[in-house]
């Protein structure tokens, strides 16, 4: 059960929530698609759409918290024209947007949420174009609705456009990836940068990208994954955020002469990785149309996954794009989330690629 | 009867483009410059009418470089004038220099009867004028007509075997090329029209102004069509650049102006922001001839 044009045009983001997988695409509607479907039901059935904005989305996240003993989420997305645009989602599904202007004059790009444990400062941080990272703080209020006071930013030395962010609470610290390959981790506090961590990729030609696609703190905030290009190619990196050290990168053993790059986890550009609960797993979303489980522990790669255009039910191929089904996106979904009640008690997966597919994996005896 | 044309063309002079108020004398310095500016082009169009002459906006420029300061200001000032006494450029005795190129065989009928063909003989030749009324009809049958943006592709376009009529306006198209492509979409309502440009904000801007026509209605072509040529296709390659901060804010505008219902065009803008990236359709590197088949290949693709 694959909806294949599950949107208008391309979907760039996913979250996972308890009760949503929700998705962000280039025809301006958010889409909030039920978690509790069984393998029997249709997710077509079962999804809710709200129209955004008419130049589209392209980042989505998603905050989930208690709220007078109800379960409740917050939703961000981010337009092209550069807004971010949130919403709450109550424990009935009743889905809302919210009138939260957060300096509306600049233009935002990458967004992410951060929950403090305490419940007192959650924190929402976005990045711009010209390099900035913009930090806020916020507090649910007694109606249930977020207020926002500005934290702090966090300037680029580069002026490089600032392509993705990730926070941790238990580290307390912030990491933004730009286009020109470097990463700063950020002390969140502070909003002090504390390493700089410049890309191995590809050097000396204007024409070998080496942008940062995505960046991600294990959930203990010890190891930061970076995905970046290296020219065509696609590099995941690990660093120790104690010490700013790298402590290796995920490859697959290549036996083809004709690289001399070497070491790379896809063979093409890597757009979002993500790591699962426990912090065991990496998975990795590759334009190559693979999304790869890695082992973070021992840095193998414990599984493939090839999407092909076959997934998906027939009349939903979208043909037009030479059958690429380039995945763009990948998020670990915790066990128990999908499938209803009683439902997986393993991880599962949701992926998101280029034929406008939705694919939802669950681990069958180990992935 | 006369003073009343003449008031509508002030008002026009004041509220068109610049809302600016052109007064004597004036209050700023701009004003006084643009004051000068009306007043040396009304005499110098006044001293080539009376001669009977008619001279290329270009001419007009050179005429005095230092207070023109740039050709853009020369064609604004004429697109005014034109549009204020609703005459042609070629009545007000200014014409646009041809730019636009074309490849096929096209044959133009003059509303007095006069017919003219038009034959490339396999090479690329300027757009002709034509005046008001005219005709045109195609002397070989084509199967799709094809805008591009720059005349590298379209002289390497030239070998190929397709049946196709070629345009390109080198760029930003003028407005002869614009009215060209809207004589044929009027004349010739069954042959698709395609455009092709760089993979990059101007590249898309390039194309809005076929189709859009800035707004004339008689330079527009609002079935021109996207091929499913795409940024995605040019990843792998070498011709592949950041998106500058610059370009990134072009593709906010161009989602902004994109008509909703031109999902092609609004599909690659957001395509080029997401990625990061720009491509050049880079005729240089392509020794082989791969991009002319991959073009061919895009451009039938979107016929299906």
């Amino acid at each position: 059960m694959v909806p294949g044009r599950s949107h208008g045009s391309d979907v760039y983001a996913v979250t996972v929530t308890k009760q949503h997988t929700v998705t962000a695409s280039g025809d301006g509607f958010l889409k909030f698609w039920k978690n509790s479907v069984t393998e029997v039901d249709a997710p077509r059935d079962n999804v809710e759409s709200v129209f955004i904005d008419k130049t589209g989305l392209h980042h989505v996240d998603s905050f989930q918290d208690t709220f007078q003993n109800e379960r409740m989420s917050l939703i961000a997305t981010v337009t092209f024209s550069g807004r971010i645009v949130l919403l709450r989602v109550t424990q009935q599904g009743g889905i809302e947007r919210l009138d939260v202007d957060l300096e509306a004059k600049s233009t935002y790009w990458a967004v992410r949420f951060l929950k403090d444990h305490l419940g007192k400062a959650h924190k929402l941080a976005a990045t711009t174009p010209c390099g900035v990272t913009k930090i806020w703080n916020f507090e649910i209020g007694d109606d249930g609705v977020p207020s926002f006071t500005v934290h702090g930013e966090v300037k680029s030395q580069s002026g490089s456009f600032a392509t993705c962010l990730d926070l941790n609470s238990e580290q307390n610290i912030l990491a933004t990836g730009y286009q020109n390959g470097d990463v700063v981790l950020t002390q969140l506090d502070t909003a002090k940068a504390v390493y700089t961590f410049r890309s191995f990729g590809l050097k000396g030609s204007s024409q070998s990208s080496s942008s940062v696609r995505c960046v991600r703190f294990s959930p203990l905030g010890k190891i930061l994954s970076i995905a970046s290009d290296s020219g065509s190619y696609g590099t995941v990196t690990l660093y120790d955020t104690k010490y700013g050290e790298n402590v290796g990168s995920l490859t697959i053993p290549s036996h083809s002469t004709s690289t001399s790059v070497g070491a790379y986890a896809h063979e093409n550009w890597v757009f979002e990785v993500d790591f699962n609960e426990s912090g065991e797993h990496l998975a990795t979303a590759g334009y190559d149309g693979k999304v790869r489980i890695w082992n973070v522990e021992t840095r193998e790669r414990e599984a493939t996954l090839n999407l092909s255009p076959t997934d998906v039910d027939d009349e939903d191929i979208v043909e037009e794009e030479d059958g690429l089904c380039s995945a763009v996106g990948v998020k670990f979904i915790p066990p128990g989330v999908r499938g209803g009640a009683g439902g997986d008690s393993n991880d599962g997966l949701v992926v998101i690629s280029l034929d406008r597919g939705i694919r939802w994996y669950r681990e069958a005896g180990g992935i | 009867m006369k003073s009343k044309r003449y008031n509508t063309f002030v008002d026009k002079l004041l509220t068109r483009q610049t809302r600016r108020c052109v007064t004597f004398p004036a209050d700023t310095k701009a004003e006084s410059n643009r004051f000068t500016q009306c007043i040396r082009l009304i005499s110098l169009l006044i001293e080539n009418l009376t001669l009977k002459n008619t001279v290329t906006r270009r001419d007009l420029y050179y005429q005095d470089v230092q207070l023109f300061k740039s050709q853009s200001v020369v064609d604004s000032l004429i697109e005014l004038f034109t549009q204020c006494m609703n005459i042609t450029g070629e009545e007000l005795g200014a014409i646009a220099a041809q730019k636009g190129l074309m490849v096929g065989d096209v044959t133009l009928h003059c509303p007095n009867g006069v017919l003219t063909d038009y034959r490339c003989f396999g090479n690329a030749m300027l757009i002709p004028r034509f005046g008001n009324g005219t005709v045109i009809t195609l002397i070989s049958e084509v199967d799709y007509i094809l805008i591009v943006e720059k005349e590298a592709v379209l002289s390497q376009l030239i070998k190929s075997k397709e049946k196709r009529l070629l345009i390109c306006g080198k760029g930003y198209a003028d407005v002869l090329t614009k009215t060209f492509v809207n004589l044929l979409s009027r004349c010739l309502p069954d042959v698709p029209i395609l455009g092709i440009a760089d993979f990059d904000p101007y590249g898309f801007l390039i194309l809005e102004n076929y189709r859009s026509g800035k707004g004339h209605l008689d330079q527009s072509c609002p079935h021109l069509q996207y091929t499913k040529a795409s940024i995605l296709h040019f990843i792998k390659g070498s011709s592949i650049l950041n998106l500058t901060l610059r370009d990134f804010k072009k593709c906010v505008k161009l989602l902004h102006t994109l008509d909703l219902s031109n999902l092609r065009a609004r599909q690659e803008v957001q395509r080029l922001m997401v990625l990061g990236k720009k491509a050049e359709l880079d005729v240089i590197k392509d020794p082989d001839g791969e991009l002319v088949h991959y073009i061919d290949r895009m451009c039938r693709l979107s016929l299906k």
